[in-house]
């Protein structure tokens, strides 16, 4: 992006009202970097405007002080070399010699240290984004500027230690650009000198560029659907055989066994792979039962659709299966006809085409790693196949049962409901933002917002973990809401919708009653393209779907049906949470 | 010359939203409450940009209106 294109950018948004508050933490002059890493966020937001703050020119520490108090949502830090010693930037003058490597290497210690505490204290009330020096060591050792030296070798030991600690914390994202950058390209000693913007306009863009999708991740996609002959495997399945389709070396077919490994990994992460392929149904299963070698375990897939028919349509059994939306899935051929079909029937599916050649494929590996990118993988993603493959049992025992109310009373269906103010529940915050059916409103809501939601007085978190006798669904319901005498608030309230069909919403608000001896709830309800689920929902109880929603303590009571969960409550609310009369009520 | 302006306009007009199209041909860092020593250095690098010049910093002292700019971008 050239600094023009950034600045039209910007401009494009002047008019947008909603803000999007950012701040940028940084010890030199942010200038161009300050607009490009502007520009890109802009382009990441659809609805915002963003507001990118900084603080004073040379204080990195204090910046990260005036960040967590700045009331924005979203921070940003970027380090260079003098940030940690002035005597590694070339605005300061001393007379100094290798004799005080030592002594720089102790005061980065330091200033690290530092670092640290400030970006921790600031990622108690927002995402920080944290990218540590990314331009050259000037060129301070005695070694030469090919040879490692002593110092900048220590440093970066420093450096990398700092980092691997800050990894695993939450709300504290790691840029993991190279720390150096490989060229002296990027380092703009004219402008450093003159104003203290240390960046050549294409190193301040590129860094910006790539941020910024740390800043605002898109959400992750959460299925694949993989085609077979020539994608998965090489060669014609029907044709020669599953004794004879190849993913190795042996057969220059490794680049499927690469993808092969690839979906395997992103299985076992949560990321639900089906397969769509024209073909005869016994090869390929036989290959998946017999072909030891398979590195794609038939476990990891579900649901296969292999038959001659459609592929555009066996997508859309596919997507029904998993229900979930075509704008949260990718599909893979190697056919670019297949894709255009199965791209025109599914708006929004992403399509990538699968190539044999090396260098196309690492370029597909990358870009399915970004498209299923995860903060965090937790027990939950471990059980979400499993949980489907079991949906779909569930579904055939439903429709072989013609008694219901039998069906349901025999699920032995247990439920685990929690109350809490748990704002570092990390599933929780995931749930309400990417569930869009059975959501109220389908709200997103940041780390921030969503903290300052449950520090607010008698706010309360309500999740239920699900299981039954097809197995463990995890924790599949969220709530969040604020308690006002005998009535609450619900500002979130989503079901995976995995777990449709069992009842789980009305146990929740029995649930929710009972805890708290209310009287009435109000749902901030607001009808979405996707939320039908809580339409209907409101329609069992007798309500009308639209805003504002209120359900009264006696209604509900009245046209709930029969449930049949065993149910286990633990409340872990502090006394800020308490019930506005003073006592956690059935606690 | 009338192509100078419109492209100098241009740029004045992406560091300067707020400012009108009459205002700019006018424009001086008297004038001008955002014209600070930041936005001449952002002004300058658009400048660059659009007309394909390198601006030395020695020089922004001497880029204090509109007129400057114009007649710096047609010596060059």
């Amino acid at each position: 992006m050239k600094l023009i294109e950034a600045l039209t950018e910007i401009n494009s948004a002047a008019t947008r009202t909603a803000e999007k508050q950012v701040y940028l933490a940084c010890g030199f002059t942010p200038l161009h970097f300050q607009t490009f890493l502007t520009a890109h966020l802009q382009k990441l937001t659809v609805h915002e405007r963003i507001v990118l703050r900084t603080g004073a020119f040379d204080d990195l520490i204090g910046n990260l002080d005036r960040m967590a108090a700045s009331g924005a949502s979203l921070g940003v830090c970027v380090v260079e070399w003098p940030d940690l010693d002035p005597r590694l930037g070339v605005r300061r003058l001393s007379s100094w010699s290798f004799r005080d490597f030592d002594q720089i290497e102790s005061s980065v210690q330091v200033a690290l240290s530092r670092l640290a505490a400030g970006l921790r204290n600031a990622s108690r009330s927002l995402r920080v984004v944290i990218a540590l020096p990314t331009l050259p060591l000037l060129p301070v050792a005695y070694s030469g500027t090919e040879r490692l030296g002593v110092l900048e070798a220590r440093l970066r030991s420093l450096l990398a230690n700092l980092a691997s600690n800050l990894a695993g914390e939450p709300r504290i994202v790691v840029f993991r650009g190279e720390f150096t950058s490989p060229t002296d390209g990027a380092f703009d000693i004219d402008s450093a000198i003159s104003t203290g913007f240390p960046y050549r306009m294409a190193h301040a863009d590129i860094l910006a560029d790539a941020i910024a999708p740390l800043a605002l991740p898109r959400p992750r996609k959460k299925g694949i659907i993989t085609d077979l002959d020539d994608t998965l495997w090489k060669g014609l399945i029907g044709e020669v055989g599953p004794a004879d389709v190849a993913w190795d070396m042996e057969h220059h077919a490794q680049v499927h066994g690469l993808y092969q490994q690839l979906l395997h990994w992103l299985a076992a992460e949560g990321v639900l792979v089906g397969v769509a392929s024209k073909n005869a149904p016994d090869a390929v299963m036989k290959a998946f039962e017999e072909r030891r070698d398979l590195l794609v375990k038939r476990e990891d897939v579900f649901p296969f659709e292999i038959h001659w028919n459609s592929k555009a349509d066996s997508v859309g059994r596919i997507l029904q299966q998993w229900n979930i939306a075509a704008d949260a899935v990718v599909f893979v051929d190697d056919s670019p006809l297949e894709l255009a079909e199965v791209a025109a029937a599914h708006p929004g599916i992403e399509t990538r085409q699968f190539s044999a050649k090396p260098g196309d494929f690492l370029h597909l590996w990358r870009e399915l790693r970004e498209l299923f990118a995860a903060e965090t993988i937790g027990a939950e993603d471990a059980v979400r196949a499993q949980s489907l493959r079991q949906g779909a049992k569930l579904l055939e025992n439903m429709s072989a049962t013609t008694n219901r109310e039998d069906f349901l009373s025999q699920l032995e269906a247990r439920i685990r409901f929690e109350f809490s103010a748990d704002a570092t529940n990390r599933r929780a915050l995931e749930l309400v933002n990417k569930t869009n059916q059975f959501n109220i409103n389908g709200r997103r809501f940041d780390e921030s917002t969503w903290s300052a939601m449950l520090a607010a007085p008698n706010s309360f978190l309500f999740t239920c973990t699900y299981e039954d006798k097809f197995g463990p669904l995890g924790t599949i319901a969220v709530a969040q809401g604020q308690l006002h005498e005998r009535r609450a608030d619900l500002r979130a309230w989503v079901l995976s919708c995995r777990a449709f069909s069992r009842r789980i919403e009305f146990a929740m608000l029995q649930e929710l009653i009972r805890q708290f001896d209310l009287e009435q709830l109000d749902l901030d309800y607001h009808a979405t393209d996707r939320n039908g689920p809580v339409r209907e929902f409101l329609e069992a109880l007798g309500l009308t779907a639209a805003a504002p929603v209120r359900i009264e303590r006696a209604q509900f009571e009245s046209t709930c049906p029969k449930l049949y969960h065993a149910v286990d409550t633990h409340v872990r609310l502090d006394d800020k949470n308490l019930h506005p009369q003073g006592k956690i009520l059935n606690a | 010359m009338p192509e100078i302006e419109e492209r100098l306009e241009k740029c004045f007009a992406l560091v300067f939203p707020k400012l009108r199209s009459a205002q700019i041909r006018s424009a001086s860092t008297e004038d001008i409450d955002d014209w600070d020593s930041l936005a001449s250095i952002r002004l300058a690098a658009v400048v660059e940009e659009e007309f394909g010049i390198k601006i030395p910093a020695d020089d922004l002292p001497e880029l204090m209106s509109f007129r400057d700019f114009e007649g710096y971008v047609s010596s060059r």
